[in-house]
């Protein structure tokens, strides 16, 4: 008998454009649009992932991103499993975003496993994040440094994730 | 209780385009009047519970759920959620939770125009934020590149002003008017070049680009050579022993660097080193391989200064950061060096020296 299907949510949050939907598009579809359409709400995709035996499904919610008048509504994230964390490395602000959602989806869900995303690699020369404020957010969670264009390490990103929520237990949703 | 549809009821719901569910029970719901012609493609045909067809939706009803036991007047709304529907389609969806007489009543509406002009409203406002962010960036670059050629042109004018002022000490009675003419000269350059400067802002703004071809190769080592070979009275005024070692191996010199860059480059890594320099001590520039990446070639200058100040460590390569008493110096000059260095595919950094003093490197890759 096959093993029961495990199902995870894991949540997007980031501010606006830094790329959280072309994650997804990258990895769901093996797709990527230069035209940036801002996500309104929340969407939802599913995919599922093969690891250590295991299938997983994982239900992707892709949360509208932050700026001056749009916060994340804290509901979205109810039930999340796993939260990526994503900044774009050529816009400062939006990593320093990231220890302000970090704080506020804590408060909101409490221990979930998380990961912070570095995208934009392919425009590495225009960096503002550097490697040294980077490694300072390595202390408190694992980051994964990702081009949604290029594809670089998108995949690796989503079973980062997967595996620490695997690690951390909880139900199989 | 149910709710009887009533003749009115129907085509109210339909004009509204609302999906409306009475809640029987948990995650039960029976469908008020007719279903709009959307439902099927957003939650599917199939009789399975909603929250099991609409993952948006099973999370909505924890909500939904604690507002029916203690209702409220409006209700709760879901918030936009975006669903593709089995036609493919895009589906812009908002659910509310009602309690109407008693009764808990879940609400479903797909967005039309409402929705276009708030994604609309919000795309715009992204859009420009994005496009002034960038403006911003484009307008501090050429800022930073301005006060570069201003830095670059300066130097060697102020040095020229010093060595003027100090012939004035030997000069004769009839070379005393000659010699305040090229002072005043020299003054006037000076303050010539912040103007001179914006006329070549545009040609400088295009330094970001730089390809990898026989035209953009030098020869790393004749270019050390030169920049000493120009320093060495100068290093001899402040007693400092200044000399190239080169380690290179024959022929492998060639790097993919344009030589002007490059003489700026080196020039303004021996100023510093020879700067803050203490008398009867050595600078040594050094040429050899690149033990990390045998494709590069390293260059270092070593001095037997008293080291990088560790407010300013980690910052260096940073425009306007200037370490001890620079003279009036922008700070620009090593951060020129990095946007430079970067720019040819080569890395720059500095490590203080166990001795004490610093040594400054760059790596450029080797042209085969």
């Amino acid at each position: 008998m096959d093993a029961p299907l495990i199902q995870k949510k894991i949540c997007l949050v980031g501010s606006f454009a830094v790329g959280k939907t072309s994650l997804i598009a990258r990895f769901v579809e093996g797709i990527f649009s230069e035209k940036y359409l801002t996500t309104v709400g929340v969407k939802i995709d599913r995919k599922v992932l093969e690891i250590e035996g295991q299938s997983i499904r994982l239900i992707i919610w892709d949360l509208a991103g932050e700026d001056e008048f749009i916060r994340v509504r804290q509901s979205y994230l109810r039930g999340a499993h796993g939260v990526f964390y994503v900044f774009d490395g050529t816009r400062l602000e939006t990593f320093e975003n990231v220890h302000s959602l970090i704080d506020r989806v804590g408060t909101t869900v409490g221990n979930v496993p998380g990961i912070a995303v570095a995208n934009k690699t392919d425009l590495k020369s225009d960096w503002e994040v550097t490697d040294g404020a980077i490694a300072a957010l390595e202390e408190k969670m694992p980051v994964v440094r990702t081009s949604a264009k290029t594809g670089d390490q998108v995949e690796a990103a989503f079973e980062t994730l997967t595996r620490h929520v695997l690690r951390s237990g909880g139900d199989t949703g | 209780m149910k709710y009887p549809e009533t003749d009115i009821l129907t085509p109210v719901l339909q004009a509204l385009d609302v999906l409306v569910l009475q809640r029987l029970g948990c995650d039960e719901f029976d469908v008020v009047g007719e279903s709009p012609p959307w439902t099927q493609a957003v939650f599917g045909k199939n009789a399975d519970p909603l929250s099991e067809r609409s993952d948006f939706i099973a999370n909505f009803l924890h909500e939904a759920e604690e507002y029916w036991k203690e209702p409220f007047p409006g209700g709760v709304e879901s918030g936009i959620w975006c669903k593709t529907g089995l036609d493919r389609r895009d589906y812009f969806l908002e659910a509310r939770a009602l309690s109407v007489n008693g009764e808990a009543v879940l609400i479903v509406r797909s967005l039309g125009e409402e929705f276009e002009e708030r994604a609309t409203l919000v795309q715009r406002s992204h859009d420009q934020q994005l496009a002034r962010r960038a403006l911003l960036k484009d307008m501090e670059k050429k800022e930073i590149l301005l006060n570069c050629i201003v830095h670059d042109l300066s130097n060697p004018l102020t040095a020229l002003l010093i060595n003027l002022e100090r012939l004035q000490r030997f000069v004769t009675d009839d070379g005393r008017e000659p010699l305040r003419t090229a002072i005043e000269v020299a003054h006037r350059q000076i303050s010539l070049v912040q103007s001179i400067s914006n006329l070549f802002a545009a040609e400088m703004a295009d330094l970001g680009h730089f390809e990898n071809t026989e035209a953009n190769t030098s020869h790393a080592v004749d270019e050390a050579e030169a920049i000493v070979r120009t320093h060495l009275n100068a290093a001899l005024d402040h007693t400092v022993s200044l000399r190239l070692d080169n380690d290179l191996p024959v022929g492998s010199e060639r790097v993919f660097a344009d030589s002007t860059h490059l003489q700026r480059v080196l020039e303004n890594l021996v100023s510093n080193a020879l700067r803050y320099a203490p008398e009867d001590s050595a600078v040594i520039v050094r040429a050899r391989d690149d033990a990390k990446n045998s494709g590069f070639v390293r260059i270092e200058i070593d001095d037997e200064g008293s080291g990088v100040t560790e407010s300013i460590a980690d910052r260096v390569f940073n425009p306007f950061v200037r370490d001890h008493d620079t003279g009036g110096k922008a700070g620009l000059g090593l951060y020129f060096c990095k946007m430079t260095v970067t720019r040819w595919g080569g890395e720059i950094g500095y490590d203080s020296l166990p001795g004490g003093g610093t040594r400054f490197w760059f790596t450029m890759k080797r042209a085969a």
